[in-house]
């Protein structure tokens, strides 16, 4: 993907993993990201996808092998240390667990001040403003203030989280998982409470979820991830009309309680499980247990030792998927007949 | 450590008071008693009596105060080695953490080697080594018991450090050093000082131990330890001789284990809340009507009048009445708190002991669990299967899947290892596992998630039950293979005629699988409807149509509708008020609905919804 202006953070031919020497996994290989200004990036994937890698990646937690990582434009390697400092504080993340993510000794409005002066350079009382500000901003009461995690539920503290990240007054968040543990009613709550700050502050989300609903309701675009590679990409109807076999499976196997599309008695053979991240197949990652590649016809042998692109499928260059033989429907829709 | 020994904060009074006794004598004792336990008397190796309470020695001195006295000296030695075990291993353990690569595996190897030995042997090499004494007895205990130190803190702050709440605060920009003494410390601390009291009552037995061998202090002076060998040698003449420092030893010991224990209760920031003890109070009457549809074949399984009571007399499930007829899939959804869970467990009778229960009727195929002596646990196993929420740990790790699919067989259905094995290899093809003969020789973590949920499905479907139960069997699973789990949980039922109840919190999963839903709320069942009702979102109770609209699947079809959060939360079992459980967070509550528990009420199509204010519309509407 090229990279355009508006875009506040991207990742450009990122490839990444842990550890060093013979003992090393690289997670993901050469990931191109862009998130738009003001926009929310969501990024799919089911477990293996590399996901929380990338989140990793995005807010500098995890210095990718290959590739940049940029910050309106510029390479965050080029900053200096105080720079990647501030530039730090612009990206904060939204980790998936309420429960570990709140240190369980500290107050909230301890844990609130260390985020607002995370040097600890003023008075404790300095902050009490602002803390009630934050605080409201999450629709939580000032009493709120003086109490330890383990008084809140899990909505609530997800909220206490998220009124830290706040604190730094950052442009862009990470959401990683964040509904996961939430029962629906409160995973609503949380949801429409993400939505309401980012008109209200003009946030830029990242939304890393395998929840294909929530992505839908919450994102303006869409990367999913497959195995470590973006395999489709573009704006939320990658759900609805996807281009490529594996977002097609993703979409068919989600349960829906309206009964249109029910896996359940949708019958047929059984699917392959996921292929081990460490060991990916040949050629496209996803070949073995494509409905379109070579399972299933003979002549497309070339999906097992070629590796796809992530090319543009449409003019419009508003969709791109990285399959041979891409789902037709959605270039014909854009061309007409 | 909290919820698995609920002990009273008196257990931390009384440790504190005895150890405080315990300094008291040490510091004491020396200065005030030293003349009489040293003072020499003409009874010599008498038994206890009001002058000696626990008899004299060899040398006539008095073994009451001998004890007492000799109480600094062990104590002394004891905190000397806890603190030079303490300080050094977590100083260790601290380097090891922030070391290179290289430096934490050769660390980690050495510390595992040396926990290999026991302490005490440990102990008694370096005292030989060093010559007896004080000093080296202390050295030798402190630097034995070092490692323990080192590897429990290394393992904490590792833990510690992954914790999502030091990520952020590095991302915050948090400085190191501020990292490690605001977050990482304090939530380490617990742990090791349970270790340090732990340590500090091994080390009183050690000292005493070496000193009994006569490895450490050498007479004239004296301490427990050496008391005890020579009480030991006196034990027929004088058994109060050994009795005494024995006794001292065992109650500074015990003294310890509880300082330390609730200590770390008090520290824990949730430990200062304790679960409430309340007064057992007389179950809620009957209320829930009985919805069981007439007709029809023999239910597999049906519940009536079922109540969950928690120890302390809380109600967690209400008086629910539930009906699973053959070949039927009946899902049950709610959020957490609802009692779904505890509702599949009772009809498992898996419940966890400290819950009561009682039913006016539980039976499954026929056979009535509510009487255990009518309902033998062999005879249970082969009527219902069960495939739990997490496939990691419904396997034991360390045997094969082989052998855990067979044991069911062999042992409840007697059948020969040969028969057992080509049942199992049969059952695990049928739920698609792949290469099955293989996986019977392999172990439960070589299996992907969704292959050991499959395979838990087959070990649910060897003793062709009439019903599975499936908690959340799809919860921790990938949507791809929670798809395929799905249709395999249908094609079972389709194949076999087994009935299946669903338990899950999406009302997604639920609606694709079941035929017959039952909403739970709050420990009852607000609303059961048919799918198609549900698919039709011709819902009826309140919380049935707020979850809905709660729920992203069904808002992204509304286009543009914004999801509508419910307000407020789900009731703690404790503060239930008298009515409908559902009335503080429901838009259409009347006054009566805080009053009175609304009935589920059967309409004419089958269904059935427990509010006051739908019923009453029903009736205007017929
Ligand atoms: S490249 Fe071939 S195997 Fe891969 S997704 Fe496309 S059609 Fe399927
Ligand atoms: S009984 Fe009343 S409070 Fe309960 S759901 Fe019905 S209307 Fe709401």
């Amino acid at each position: 993907m090229t990279h355009t202006d508006e875009s506040v953070l991207s990742a450009v031919g990122v490839s990444a993993g842990y550890g060093s020497g013979p003992r090393s996994r690289s997670v993901l290989h050469d990931v191109n990201v862009a998130v738009r200004r003001g926009g929310t990036m969501g990024i799919v994937g089911e477990s293996g996808s590399g996901k929380s890698t990338l989140a990793q990646v995005l807010v500098g937690r995890l210095t990718p092998i290959r590739g940049v990582v940029r910050l309106d434009g510029t390479d965050v390697r080029r900053l200096s240390r105080r720079e990647r400092f501030a530039a730090r504080r612009r990206i904060q993340l939204v980790p998936q667990d309420p429960y570990s993510s709140l240190d369980p000794r500290m107050s909230v409005e301890r844990t609130l001040a260390e985020a607002i002066d995370p040097r600890g350079r003023l008075r404790a009382g300095a902050h009490r403003e602002r803390i009630t500000e934050l605080l409201e901003s999450v629709a939580l009461d000032g009493s709120a203030a003086k109490r330890l995690p383990h008084e809140f539920s899990g909505g609530q503290r997800q909220r206490i989280v998220i009124a830290r990240a706040l604190a730094v007054r950052p442009e862009v968040i990470i959401a990683d998982e964040v509904t996961s543990s939430l029962d629906t009613s409160v995973q609503a709550e949380i949801l429409e409470l993400l939505l309401d700050l980012r008109e209200r502050l003009g946030l830029t989300y990242v939304f890393i979820t395998h929840d294909l609903a929530i992505a839908q309701y919450m994102c303006t675009d869409l990367s999913v991830l497959y195995l470590g590679t973006v395999i489709e990409q573009g704006t939320t109807d990658v759900l609805t009309r996807p281009a490529h076999p594996y977002t097609e499976l993703l979409r068919d196997s989600r349960p829906d309680p309206s009964g249109r599309s029910t896996p359940a008695a949708a019958g047929g053979l059984a699917t392959e499980d996921a292929a081990d991240p460490a060991n990916p197949p040949s050629g496209c990652v996803f070949h073995p247990r494509c409905r379109y590649g070579p399972r299933t016809h003979e002549d497309r042998t070339r999906c097992a030792v070629e590796p796809p692109i992530l090319a543009d499928l449409l003019p419009s260059r508003e969709r791109r998927a990285a399959c041979h033989y891409p789902i037709k429907a959605v270039i014909q829709d854009e061309e007409g007949p | 450590m909290r919820g698995v020994r609920t002990r009273l904060p008196a257990m931390l009074l009384v440790g504190l008071v005895l150890a405080a006794v315990i300094v008291l004598v040490a510091v004491a004792g020396p200065i005030l008693w030293q003349a009489r336990a040293d003072a020499l008397t003409g009874d010599i190796r008498q038994g206890p009596s009001g002058a000696h309470w626990l008899g004299t020695d060899a040398l006539g001195r008095d073994v009451f105060w001998r004890t007492v006295v000799a109480t600094r000296s062990t104590i002394e030695m004891a905190v000397a080695a806890t603190a030079i075990a303490a300080a050094l291993g977590t100083f260790l353990g601290a380097m090891i953490v922030s070391a290179g690569p290289a430096v934490r595996t050769l660390g980690d190897r050495v510390i595992d080697l040396l926990l290999s030995f026991p302490p005490i042997i440990i102990a008694l090499t370096f005292t030989a080594i060093l010559s007896p004494g004080r000093a080296s007895v202390v050295g030798a205990i402190g630097l034995a018991f070092c490692p323990q130190f080192a590897r429990l803190t290394n393992r904490l702050a590792l833990s510690v450090q992954e914790r999502d709440y030091v990520t952020v605060a590095r991302l915050l920009g948090v400085g190191r050093f501020r990292v490690v003494t605001r977050h990482v410390v304090p939530n380490i601390a617990p742990p090791l000082l349970v270790l340090t009291s732990v340590g500090f009552a091994t080390s009183v037995v050690t000292v005493s131990g070496l000193s009994f061998l006569g490895l450490s202090v050498q007479p004239p002076s004296y301490d427990w330890g050496s008391l005890l060998a020579s009480g030991l040698r006196n034990l027929y003449d004088n058994p109060g001789e050994a009795f005494g420092p024995a006794a001292a030893i065992l109650v500074t010991g015990l003294a310890a284990g509880l300082v330390g224990d609730g200590l770390v209760r008090h520290m824990d920031p949730r430990g200062t809340s304790r679960p409430h003890r309340a007064v057992r109070r007389s179950a809620d009457p009957p209320t829930a009507g009985d919805a069981s549809r007439a007709g029809g074949a023999a239910p597999v399984a049906s519940v009536r009048d079922l109540s969950i009571r928690r120890p302390d007399g809380r109600e967690l499930v209400h008086g629910i009445s539930l009906t699973v007829d053959a070949g039927e899939i009946v899902g049950i959804v709610g959020e957490s708190g609802s009692g779904k869970s505890l509702t599949a467990l009772a009809l498992a009778r898996l419940l966890p002991r400290e819950l009561e229960w009682s039913a006016a009727h539980l039976n499954v195929n026929g056979v009535d669990l509510a009487d255990p002596a009518k309902a033998p646990p062999a005879r249970l196993a082969t009527e219902l299967g069960i495939v739990f929420q997490d496939p990691s740990s419904s396997f034991n790790p360390a045997l094969r899947i082989g052998t855990q699919l067979t044991e069911v067989l062999r042992v409840h259905a007697k059948m020969s290892r040969r028969q057992a094995h080509a049942l199992a290899v049969s059952r695990l093809a049928e739920t698609r596992v792949s290469s099955p003969e293989l996986r019977m020789r392999q172990y439960p973590h070589e299996l992907s998630g969704g292959m050991r949920q499959r395979a838990m499905i087959a070990a649910a479907m060897l003793p062709e039950p009439k019903l599975i139960i499936a908690d959340e069997p799809t919860t921790a699973l990938d949507v791809t293979v929670q798809a395929d789990v799905l249709r395999l949980l249908k094609q079972i039922n389709t194949t076999h005629g087994t009935a299946i109840l669903l338990i899950s919190h999406d009302i997604g999963v639920v609606s694709s699988l079941c035929d017959r839903i039952c909403v739970m709320y709050a420990g009852r069942v607000v609303e059961e409807l048919s799918v198609e009702d549900l698919r039709r979102r011709d819902v009826r109770h309140p919380y049935t149509r707020a979850l809905l609209a709660a729920s992203p699947d069904t808002a992204s079809e509304r286009d543009g509708a914004r999801l509508v959060p419910l307000p407020g939360r789900a009731p703690a079992a404790e503060d239930q008020g008298p009515g409908c459980s559902f009335a503080p967070r429901c838009p259409l509550a009347v006054p009566v609905c805080t009053e009175i528990v609304p009935p589920l009420v059967a309409e004419p199509s089958g269904n059935a919804v427990a509010c006051h204010v739908e019923t009453a519309a029903a009736e205007v509407r017929s």
